[in-house]
C-alpha cells in the first residue's frame, strides 16, 4: 500500500477543485502533483482510475467508493459530495486533536498544582514536630524536641500528602498511581529529612 | 471435559451466591444503596452500572473490617473511652466509602465523556459513508471500518441493521432510533441522515464538556490548594496544642482531612456535571 504525505481532507478538495474547473477524474488524479507515480503507471497501463486508486491507503475507506461513484452522476452534485465529505474529515480531524490539546493542558496544570502542594505539605510535615513540642510545654513548663519519622505526626502527614496525590491522580485519570505514590513518599521523606538536617540544629527547645 | 467445565462453572456460581448471603455483605449493600447512589449519586444514577455497585460494596467491606479491627485495638491496646473508639471507627468507615466512592464517580464519569466522544465520531462517520455511498444500510456497514470500540454503540448499530433488514422504512427507524442519543444536536443530525443532510457540528460537545471541566478545575483550584496546604498546617497546631505527639489519636487528623477532601472534590465533579445538564435542556 502506497501512503500519501498529505491529509485525506486537503487530497479531497484538491480533487473536488480540479472536477469544477472540468477535468474528469482520470485527468484529475494526473493534475495532483503529490500523487505517486505507482498510481499513474497503474492508470497509463490502462486500468481504471478507481482501482489503481485503491493502491493508495486512505485513513477513511469511504474516500474510494465515494470517487467511484462519482465517474457517474451529475459533476456538481459530486463536487458538493467531495467537499462535505472532506470537510467532515477536517471536522473530525481537528476536534480529536483539540481534544488531545485540551487533555494534556489540563494534566499539565494538575500536574503543576500536584508538585507544589506535595513540597509545602511536606515542609509542614518537617515543620511540624516543633509545633508538638508546644503540648509538653503547656503541660509540664518545659519541652524537649525530639524528631522521630516513626512518630504518629509525621506518619500522618506523610498520609495526608500520599491522599492529596491520591486525589489529584484520579482527577487528571493518570494511569500508574501507585508508582507515583511511591515517588511522592520518597519525595516526602526526602524533604523532612533535610528539613530536620537544616533546622534541627538551630531551633532547640 | 465438558462435565468438568461445568462443575467448575457451578462451583463459582454457588461461591459467589454465599458471598452474597454473609450478613456484613447485606450491610455495605444497604449503605451502598442508600447512601450512595440515592443521595450522593443522584445526579449520575442512570450511568451506574452494576459492576460500581459491586466495587462499592466489595470496598465497603473492607472498610467495615478495617473500622471494626481497629475499634478492637483502641478498646484492648490503647484503652481510650468507649464513645471516642466508636466515633473514630465510624470515622473511618465514612471516610474510607467516601474515598471509594470518589474513585469510582471518576471512572463513571471518564466512561460518560469517552461515550460521548465516540457518539461524535459515529454520526460523523455516518454522516460521512451516507454522503458517500447514498444508502443507509451499506452506510451503516462501512462504519465497522471505523473506531467504534464502545459495546453499546455496536449493539445500536446491530440493532439499526436489524431493522432495516427487516424492510421497515429508514425514516421511520431513524425517527423512533434517535433517542438513544442524549443531546437534542445529536438526535437531529441522526433523523436528517436519510434526506442526505450532512452532520457538519461547529463545535462538539464532548469538546465543550473537557473545556468545561478544566474551567471548573481553574475556579476551584485555588480552594483546592489553599484546601490542601492550609488545612494540614491549621490541624496539626491544633492537635499539637490538645495531643502529645505520642498519642495514636494523632491519626483521626490525616482521616478528617481525607473524609473533607473527598467531599469537596465529589462536590466539584457534581458540580460541573449538573452544569452539562442544564445546558443540553435550552435546546
Amino acid at each position: 500500500m502506497i501512503k500519501l504525505n498529505i491529509s485525506d481532507d486537503t487530497f479531497l478538495n484538491d480533487i473536488a477543485t480540479l472536477l469544477e474547473e472540468g477535468y474528469n477524474i482520470e485527468q484529475a488524479i494526473f493534475g495532483i502533483p503529490y500523487m505517486s507515480r505507482d498510481v499513474l503507471l497503474e492508470i497509463q497501463l490502462g486500468s481504471n482510475p478507481i482501482e489503481a486508486l485503491s493502491l493508495v491507503e486512505f485513513q477513511y475507506p469511504v474516500i474510494i467508493s465515494l470517487l467511484g461513484s462519482a465517474s457517474n452522476a451529475d459533476y456538481r452534485e459530486n463536487v458538493t459530495r467531495i467537499k462535505t465529505v472532506a470537510n467532515l474529515i477536517k471536522k473530525r480531524n481537528e476536534a480529536i486533536k483539540e481534544k488531545e490539546n485540551l487533555v494534556k493542558i489540563l494534566n499539565r496544570r494538575l500536574k503543576i498544582i500536584r508538585i507544589i502542594t506535595l513540597v509545602t505539605i511536606a515542609i509542614i510535615g518537617g515543620i511540624a514536630p516543633f509545633f508538638s513540642g508546644i503540648y509538653s510545654f503547656l503541660k509540664n513548663g518545659y519541652s524537649k524536641y525530639t524528631f522521630n519519622l516513626l512518630s504518629p505526626m509525621s506518619i500522618s502527614f506523610l498520609l495526608i500528602n500520599l491522599l492529596n496525590n491520591y486525589f489529584l491522580l484520579s482527577i487528571s485519570k493518570e494511569n500508574r498511581i501507585s508508582l507515583k505514590l511511591i515517588i511522592t513518599s520518597i519525595v516526602h521523606v526526602a524533604i523532612v529529612l533535610s528539613i530536620k538536617i537544616l533546622f534541627g540544629g538551630v531551633v532547640t527547645f | 471435559m465438558k462435565q468438568k467445565k461445568e462443575v467448575l462453572i457451578l462451583k463459582e456460581y454457588t461461591i459467589k451466591n454465599s458471598e452474597s448471603e454473609k450478613f456484613y455483605n447485606i450491610i455495605s449493600k444497604i449503605v451502598v444503596e442508600t447512601l450512595l447512589v440515592n443521595i450522593q449519586f443522584k445526579k449520575v444514577k442512570a450511568f451506574i452500572f452494576p459492576e460500581h455497585i459491586k466495587k462499592l460494596v466489595r470496598r465497603s467491606n473492607i472498610a467495615f473490617f478495617s473500622s471494626i479491627s481497629i475499634l478492637i485495638i483502641q478498646l484492648l491496646v490503647i484503652k481510650v473511652n468507649l464513645l471516642l473508639t466508636i466515633v473514630i471507627s465510624i470515622i473511618t468507615y465514612i471516610t474510607i466509602v467516601e474515598i471509594s466512592a470518589l474513585s469510582t464517580i471518576s471512572s463513571i464519569l471518564r466512561q460518560k465523556s469517552k461515550f460521548d466522544e465516540q457518539t461524535f465520531l459515529f454520526i460523523n462517520s455516518l454522516s460521512m459513508s451516507m454522503t458517500a455511498i447514498q444508502s443507509l444500510p451499506f452506510a451503516l456497514e462501512m462504519i465497522n471500518d471505523f473506531d467504534v470500540q464502545n459495546l453499546k454503540l455496536k449493539n445500536f448499530q446491530k440493532n439499526l441493521m436489524f431493522q432495516l433488514n427487516l424492510n421497515e422504512s429508514e425514516t421511520h427507524v431513524l425517527e423512533e432510533e434517535k433517542n438513544f442519543f442524549e443531546y437534542k444536536e445529536y438526535q437531529q443530525a441522526f433523523s436528517r441522515i436519510a434526506r442526505k443532510e450532512s452532520f457538519i457540528e461547529s463545535d462538539p460537545y464532548f469538546l465543550n464538556k473537557i473545556k468545561r471541566e478544566m474551567n471548573a478545575i481553574e475556579d476551584n483550584i485555588s480552594i483546592f490548594i489553599a484546601f490542601s496546604s492550609l488545612l494540614p498546617l491549621i490541624l496539626s497546631l491544633i492537635v499539637s496544642i490538645v495531643l502529645s505527639s505520642d498519642s495514636f489519636l494523632i491519626f483521626l487528623f490525616p482521616l478528617l482531612y481525607s473524609l473533607i477532601g473527598s467531599l469537596i472534590l465529589q462536590f466539584i465533579q457534581f458540580n460541573n456535571f449538573g452544569e452539562k445538564n442544564d445546558k443540553t435542556e435550552h435546546f
